[in-house]
């Protein structure tokens, strides 16, 4: 079909949506709802509606980011606005029913806010929740809005239009590229590599066939942005690596997505909806462009999602990365020309070629555009945000991330997920920004994982924590990794068991920096990060357990395990070997 | 029970119906890359990925069983032992971690009658599971698994059946004394036993 019939039909089915004269519940339907119980309610919801005969529309739409009040019901009744409430759980449904969906008593306890700009029946509007308000979304913009199973209410807020665009000539690829140049996105998958000049290194390499390749694999702990994308909106990143196929000439996508069963449902769900209806196929919108994208499952391996390790795992084999002594772009994917982007930077395309590139470079200091972030930690407030680049750290401590479960004071806040570090209270002025995080030690901004610490947590129990991640997952191709995280750990494990020698934290340092320089990858690259941050900010914490031998915290154990007899014990441990 | 090492799996392997085997990589084998694929596909419809599996596969391909091997115990979802029916994964993640996932993981092991390996050589760590260990009834699986992107709930841990993730219940925040119960519960809901121990007690 072509865009315009696509599109009349969308409006169609959408305004019968919307204009419905009865009320519509709309249940937000991604991976946090259902580990709260969201199947149940929802099936308790049915139930409902069935045994007393209301008449009423059930709808489904993707996650929110509040995933602490989850599952999350939205409610809208004839002529008024859409009302939140959460968490709904099953035995909360009947209530829910009664006050909200007949309009007994809609400000009950379970009322969160309500989606315009005036208080409705005394609950608040969105826009004065103070988790709102430093937000801005464009890749969120249509969570809670349409439904991810649904390519026409995509279509409907003007999906695939950019799409159209890029192939009915309207836009020359060339001129894809100025605009992504001039809007200065970079690669949200952690290295910040400006997505115009590698779409423009992939366009103008001479290899044939290419591919796209969309990095969804998200290993490590406490990041979860880029599955939700897959949940809430997989169409919107089919498009983007639609257009970026169309504008380097490629036939072949591949998105390779970590082991979180409902994101690849959700995916291929799309693809075959795209694949209906002309979007992907033979002859895409109709137009003399043959494109074909297959969903790839990672097996759970964090090293996967480096660029050449992720590669290697395409092409069916164990996920080492490669010395790159090409660029991905010139030699990937069987050593063919390939565009590697991250799920969110892939998602980002569609909007700038809507808007312009202008409209994206003026969004934010410091770096353009907006970035998602998953909070998880200490901190009252657990899910998914996307901000500006640019607001400052303490906005993050105040408002996204909420007050302290515990009502313990903050101790740092962790950018990077385990590669990132701890970012102490008096830099929380710092933008939240790759280049001023650099400045203060966060070498890894990382792909967005931001982990709230309250003072309950030790910083050697941390890096421990991270390192003895970054141990598990390293591949062991190459030796400074395989053997340097393992000596790391080890020397971390011997100082939280009080068994620290003054010289470990020179070991720390040297033997960190030797790790970090040699690594042929950004896993082993990245590695020691945090160990240079907590060394940087928190050396009396460190210093602590090796001379007063004691944690400050009161965390890490500080006398060696029962079982363990004599000195040489942690040497003596396995080494994994894969 | 560090019993179950690779001897047992082969033994396994006797019931272990490879005819699907064929129809996977019949399925497969015209995409470039189809290894992984394949195994991928031969552990959603076994729970696990056996010798024999892996000789039909080197078989019916090119790709020697080394290479498959290679392949398979280099993921972490893969399994080389057979899983068992119901799935307990224990939440690694830094939310989890942070909020003192160990003591809970003691409890789940007291509960569930798993014994850590400790003494284990590597190969043998690996065989049982991959760092998940199987009851002694060999019904239940206990995994520690690295973020299950559910941190609202942290520290947590999922029970579900083996190969269901629809049916996956996701139990947190919990202290170490709310472990029993809840398991308790979970099982009962998911109508299994916990694994009781010889004895009776």
């Amino acid at each position: 079909m072509t865009y315009q019939q696509l599109k009349a039909e969308a409006d169609r089915r959408w305004q019968a949506k919307v204009g419905q004269n009865r009320t519509r519940v709309i249940l937000c339907e991604s991976a946090p709802d259902y580990d709260m119980g969201g199947r149940r309610t929802k099936a308790a919801l049915q139930e409902e509606i069935a045994s007393r005969g209301l008449d009423i529309s059930l709808e489904r739409t993707g996650n929110f980011g509040m995933d602490w009040k989850c599952p999350l019901v939205q409610v809208i009744r004839p002529g008024m606005p859409p009302v939140w409430y959460g968490p709904v759980r099953a035995q909360d449904v009947s209530r829910l029913v009664d006050e909200a969906v007949l309009g007994q008593r809609p400000n009950n306890d379970l009322a969160l806010f309500v989606d315009a700009d005036h208080a409705f029946e005394g609950i608040s509007p969105l826009q004065e929740l103070r988790w709102w308000r430093p937000q801005r979304r464009i890749i969120m913009e249509l969570w809670g809005k349409i439904d991810p199973e649904d390519i026409y209410d995509y279509i409907a807020h003007g999906g695939y239009s950019a799409l159209q665009k890029v192939l009915a000539g309207e836009i020359a690829p060339e001129q894809v590229i100025e605009e992504l140049k001039t809007s200065g996105l970079a690669g949200r998958g952690g290295a910040y590599f400006p997505t115009g000049i590698k779409w423009e290194g992939a366009m103008k390499a001479r290899g044939r066939p290419k591919f796209v390749v969309c990095n969804t694999e998200e290993g490590e702990p406490s990041i979860y942005k880029d599955r939700r994308i897959c949940e809430s909106n997989p169409h919107q990143l089919i498009e983007g690596m639609a257009i970026c196929a169309y504008v380097i000439g490629s036939h072949k996508g591949y998105n390779y997505i970590g082991p979180h069963p409902l994101a690849v449902e959700r995916f291929n769900h799309a693809l075959k909806q795209a694949n209906e209806t002309g979007i992907l196929g033979k002859q895409v919108l109709g137009f003399d462009f043959e494109l074909d994208i297959e969903t790839r499952r990672g097996f759970g391996s964090y090293v996967s999602g480096e660029a050449s390790a992720m590669q290697a795992s395409i092409e069916g084999g164990r996920a080492m990365p490669r010395v790159k002594l090409q660029r991905s772009v010139e030699a990937g994917v069987w050593e063919k020309p390939t565009c590697v982007n991250n799920t969110e930077t892939f998602s980002f395309a569609p909007p700038i070629i809507h808007n312009g590139g202008k409209w994206f470079s003026e969004i934010g200091t410091g770096m353009s555009g907006t970035k998602m972030y998953s909070i998880t930690g200490h901190s009252e407030y657990v899910g998914l945000i996307e901000v500006p680049f640019g607001i400052p750290v303490r906005t993050f401590v105040e408002d996204l991330a909420g007050p302290i479960r515990s009502g313990r004071p903050i101790k740092s806040i962790v950018f990077g997920g385990p590669t990132g570090g701890p970012i102490p209270p008096h830099l929380f002025d710092t933008p939240a920004d790759p280049k001023d995080c650099n400045k203060i030690g966060v070498l890894a901004f990382g792909a967005g994982g931001v982990i709230v610490l309250d003072d309950s947590a030790c910083h050697v129990d941390v890096l421990k924590y991270f390192m003895a991640f970054m141990e598990n997952q390293s591949c062991g191709k190459c030796t400074p990794c395989r053997i340097g995280c393992h000596e790391l750990l080890l020397v971390l494990e011997r100082i939280s068991q009080g068994r620290g020698v003054p010289e470990d934290i020179l070991t720390l340092e040297d033997m960190g920096d030797e790790v970090a320089k040699l690594s042929i990858c950004g896993h082993g690259q990245a590695a020691p990060y945090p160990i240079f941050m907590v060394l940087q900010h928190y050396r009396d914490e460190v210093e602590a357990h090796i001379v007063d031998k004691r944690c400050p915290a009161g965390v890490c154990p500080m006398q060696p395990p029962e079982d363990a007899t004599q000195s040489g014990f942690l040497l003596m441990q396995p080494v994994r070997v894969h | 029970m560090s019993g179950r090492g690779p001897e047992l799996s082969i033994a396994w392997a006797a019931d272990y119906d490879v005819t699907e085997v064929d129809n996977i990589v019949e399925r497969n084998k015209w995409r470039r890359g189809a290894a992984l694929e394949i195994l991928e596909d031969i552990q959603e419809h076994y729970g696990w990925v056996s010798p024999a599996a892996i000789q039909r596969v080197a078989d019916l391909t090119e790709y020697s069983p080394n290479y498959l091997y290679g392949v398979v115990t280099f993921y972490d979802e893969f399994r080389i032992a057979p899983p068992g029916t119901v799935r307990v994964d224990i939440c690694n993640g830094s939310a989890c971690a942070l909020n003192r996932e160990a003591r809970i993981l003691h409890e789940l092991e007291r509960l569930l009658r798993i014994e850590e390996v400790t003494d284990a050589s590597p190969y043998e760590l690996f065989s049982q599971n991959k760092f998940g260990y199987v009851s002694d009834d060999g019904k239940v699986l206990l995994r520690k698994v690295d973020c299950v992107g559910a941190c609202q709930l942290a520290p947590l841990f999922r029970v579900g059946r083996e190969g269901d993730h629809h049916d996956t219940r996701f139990i947190g925040p919990v202290s170490p004394s709310e472990v029993e119960p809840r398991l308790r519960q979970a099982f009962a809901e998911l109508g299994v036993e916990l694994p009781s121990s010889g004895d009776g007690t």
